[in-house]
Order: structure tokens, then sequence, then C-alpha cells
């Protein structure tokens, strides 16, 4: 039998990562991430190409994708089959993530409603990811509502920290103020939670014996070092704690900067108004510890090992031999 | 200016929680409307062909594979009919195994090109080769591994039931080499009033799964389990 490989999980990757680092933008053009200007574009200007370049491997893994590529027209054909359905998606959110890319890139102002369609369309294609494994019925260790919510905390997180980590190397800038630290904190936290939902669940035999074998082979047979090192450790656990960390040093030193600059306004005797002026002034954020860039990196390495575990331990339902 | 206000202004939260179920619904829509691989409605058949094997006849002599190689000239790397067995001795046990002609073709559901039909005169489940992009999609839906994929032209083909032999009167080739008439096939409904008739033996998934059209009479107990 041929199975799907690796290209197959680095692409459901990539649509994760490219659809996450759109959202990151669209969140942070709405002001939900704090004062970090790098983070409103550079989500834009990636999310299509990474989608794009995933996609480009999946059409490299199809057995006519090189032989025969106007069959690949047909893809949107069947309107029962997600992958048709999952095809539209990301052809549509690559149009629209092109183009507000290039606005982005330009520095140019982009309607609002480009903006929210493209992330209506980087939800559906984070989300798309996730029910493209969960709709096989006869393969039970993918087929449950638990993995496509997995699959998108995956795609918001590791978009996320592909976004802070350019911000911090192309922009040099602080990509790690409170707020995305703080969402960092819950989108990691909150994959920790599900992922161990999730293997309960399997591990409990809710989703079946066979299920719960491909849990036992990623949990504690050929892929245990992948799971607990890469995955939980590296890709989870790991980067929390430092994220934690960084965002109670982080509110700290704001408060404290806070209070030095209401010290110093009120010493020079400004009036009211001129103190709150000083106040709504971003204040110079402290020198990011370089192991946030590595956190970042490490997320990415998990949101990677997490698709290929899902991959490569997909067992079928029935071994195909009759002993 | 910067703003100091809450994080999250009541209106920017409410358009981004329309946003994001707008995304949602339309990536999970697939997945009602596929009904997951197996459960979407397909139009009522008139008929439907299977296949009814006899465990207790088999022999295991591999003629049902050769002669299905032959007439349907597989491509490399496919194999439309296998022969399982398991055990030893006495207890041996054969199953002769290809497509099951589903009532609920997870095949159908999630091919992206819409390379596979179910004939809505027999039942039989038909894939078109020229249609085929190679995705692997089935691979991993049909629960009985009847879809092959082959190395050398990269695409997919499966057993047809050997639908143009049925319209010129002849019986499918693994029916007519079966030397001992393990192998034969007819109407679903008949098939099932056979006694002694099952669709699960061993570890078989679960008929209901797809509603194999696959009729076995297993092994009798008497001749040792």
């Amino acid at each position: 039998m041929k199975g799907w490989g690796w290209f197959i999980a680095i692409y459901l990757f990539l649509g994760g990562v490219g659809a996450g680092a759109y959202l990151t933008s669209l969140a942070a053009e709405k002001g939900l991430l704090g004062h970090v200007p790098q983070l409103k574009r550079l989500g834009y200007i990636i999310s299509a190409p990474i989608v794009a370049s995933g996609a480009a491997l999946l059409i490299l893994d199809l057995g006519q994708g090189k032989r025969e590529p106007w069959l690949l027209f047909r893809l949107l054909s069947n309107p029962h089959s997600v992958m048709s359905w999952g095809t539209g998606i990301l052809s549509v959110f690559i149009a629209l993530g092109l183009v507000r890319g290039y606005l982005a890139w330009r520095q140019q102002s982009a309607p609002d409603w480009l903006g929210y369609a493209g992330g209506v369309f980087a939800v559906a294609t984070a989300v798309y990811t996730g029910l493209l494994l969960a709709a096989i019925r006869a393969v039970p260790f993918w087929h449950n509502y638990v993995l496509p919510i997995l699959f998108m905390i995956s795609a918001l997180s590791t978009g996320m920290s592909a976004t802070t980590f350019l911000a911090h190397f192309l922009a040099r800038e602080h990509g790690h103020q409170d707020n995305v630290c703080l969402a960092h904190v819950i989108l990691v936290g909150a994959e920790l939670v599900v992922l161990s939902i999730f293997f309960g669940m399997i591990s409990a035999g809710m989703m079946g014996p066979v299920a719960a074998e491909s849990g036992a082979m990623i949990m504690f047979d050929q892929f245990s070092l992948v799971f607990w090192l890469c995955l939980v450790g590296i890709g989870l656990v790991g980067p929390l704690a430092l994220y934690v960390r960084q965002y109670l040093q982080s509110s700290r030193i704001h408060a404290a900067g806070m209070a030095a600059a209401l010290d110093t306004a009120l010493a020079s005797g400004l009036d009211n108004e001129a103190t709150g002026l000083v106040l709504e002034q971003p204040l110079a954020s402290p020198r990011e510890p370089r192991y946030m860039c590595a956190c970042d990196a490490a997320v990415l390495i998990g949101g990677l090992s997490l698709r290929c575990l899902f991959v490569f331990a997909a067992l079928p339902v029935w071994s195909g031999l009759l002993g | 200016m910067s703003h100091r206000g809450p994080v999250l202004k009541r209106r920017t939260a409410l358009k981004l929680g329309a946003l994001a179920s707008l995304g949602l619904s339309i990536g999970i829509a697939p997945g009602f409307a596929l009904g997951a691989g197996g459960q979407s409605s397909m139009p009522l058949q008139k008929k439907q062909l299977g296949f009814l094997y006899d465990q207790s006849k088999c022999i295991g002599c591999r003629s049902c594979e050769s002669a299905c190689k032959v007439a349907n000239k597989w491509e490399q790397g496919a194999q439309w009919r296998r022969v399982l067995s398991s055990g030893d001795g006495p207890n041996k046990v054969y199953l002769s195994i290809s497509c099951n002609h589903c009532a609920r073709p997870a095949c159908v559901s999630v091919c992206p090109v819409s390379a596979y039909q179910k004939r809505p005169e027999d039942g039989i489940v038909v894939h078109s080769p020229e249609k085929c992009v190679g995705c692997g999609y089935c691979l991993y839906a049909c629960p009985y591994h009847a879809p092959q994929y082959s190395t050398q032209t990269e695409r997919i083909s499966k057993c047809h039931f050997c639908y143009k032999l049925q319209q010129a009167g002849k019986t499918p080739a693994c029916v007519a080499a079966c030397p001992v008439k393990a192998l034969t096939y007819g109407d679903l409904n008949e098939l099932l009033q056979t006694p002694g008739a099952v669709q699960q033996v061993n570890r078989l998934p679960d008929p209901t799964l797809t509603g194999s059209s696959l009729v076995i009479i297993p092994k009798t107990k008497a001749l040792g389990k």
C-alpha cells in the first residue's frame, strides 16, 4: 500500500502555519496583540506563500501531479469529498492571502472586507487540514472531532510563532510584548490540554482498539521519542514554561516602567493631561532574551512533529490480513 | 495614538466571533456533506451484486487471483483480488477478497476527482483510472484495501466485477476460474439467504461501516477451529 508520507505531513503543517500567520496579523491589526507594528504585516506577507508551497508539495506527491497535471482541475468535482472542499478553500485562501500580503508588503491600506474574508478562509484552511484526516472512518485514530480542534489550535500557535520569529529577525523587533506572550501561553497551554484529552480518550479505548494501538505506537513504541521529546518536551512544555516566565517578567518590568514614568511626569510638574499623554506612549521594552526566538522555533518543531505523528501512526481499521 | 482601553472592544469581539464561526462552518461543512466517508445517502439500488465465498470449499489454489490478473491486466504493484490465509494444518482457512462493491462506498465519497461511480443498475463500483490523480485518499478510506496503487502508473485501479464480461453474458473471471465453486456471485439479497452466511470473519471490519456486499460461508466448527 502506498501510504501518505513526509510530503503530506509537511503540507498539513504548512497549511496550519500559513493560516495561523494570517490570523496573527489580523489579530494584531485589530489591536489584540499590543503594539508591535511588524506583526500587523509579516503574517499577511508570509501566509499565502507558505500555504502555496504546502500545496505544491501535495501536487508533487500526487501520482499524476507531474504526469498529467491537467487532471488536477477535476479536484473540485466531488461535493461529497473533503479533499474537494479543501482544494477550493485553499485556492480561495491563497488568492486572498496573496492580495492582502502584497498590500501589506507595499504598506498600503487594505479594505476591511478583504482582511476579514481572508480570515474566514484562514480558519477554514486550518480546520480543513484536520478534517481531511478526521473524515476517514477506516482509520479510527483519525476519525473523531478532537483532531480538527487540535490541528486548529496548533495552526494558530505555530502561525503566531512563525510570525513573531520573523519579526525578531527581519524587523529586529521585540515580538514578545505582554499580549503576544499571553497569546502564546494561552495557545500552547490549550494545545497541551487538548492533546492530553485526545490521548487520554485514545488510551481509554474510547475510539476503539485500533486507535488505542496507534496511540500506543506513539506514546510507548516506535514514535515515543518524537512524541515525548519533539512534541511534548520541545514543542509544548518547554516553550510554555519560557513564555510564562517571559510574560511574568515583562509585565513586572512594564508595571515598574509605568510607575517610573508616572513619577517623572509628576516630578516635572506636568498637568493631568500631559501626564496622560506620557502614559500613553508605548514604553521602551527591555531587551527580549534570545531564548524567545528559540521558543518560537521549538513551537514550529512541535507542530511539524504533531502532523508527522498523525500521518505516520495511522493504522487502518483492518490490517488486511486474516490472522 | 495608542489606546490603553480594554484589549478587546465589544464590536471587535463580535466581528471576530462572526468571522471565526463562518470560517469554522466552511471548514466543517464538508464533514456533514460527506457524512464522514460512508454515511451519505446513496441512491437506492435496483439491484446489488455481491460475491459469495465458501471458506470450507476453498482449497487455496489462487486460481481466482491469477484469472483476475490475466483478465484485467493488473498494473505493476496492483492486486485486485487477494487470497489470504491464516492458521495451520486442519485449521487453515482462506479468504479470497477483492472490492466488495459496498452499499455506501467510502471511495466514492472521498475521491476528490469523482473517479469512482456506483452503477445504479447493479451496484458495481467502477473506478476510472483515466480520471485518477493518484492522491491515495481512497487507500485510507476503504476499510477492505480494495483500491490498489500502481507504482508503475502512479494511479489507482481496482476490481470492477468484470462488468464488461457480465454485459456479454459471461461470468466474472475469478468466479469462472474457481475449480471448486468456492467463489460465486449473485444478487446480494439472495446471497444473504444462504444458510450459515455471514458478512464478517476473523478481524474483518464491521460490514455496516460501508455496507459491504461480500457474503461468506465460514468454515464449520466441526472441521476444527
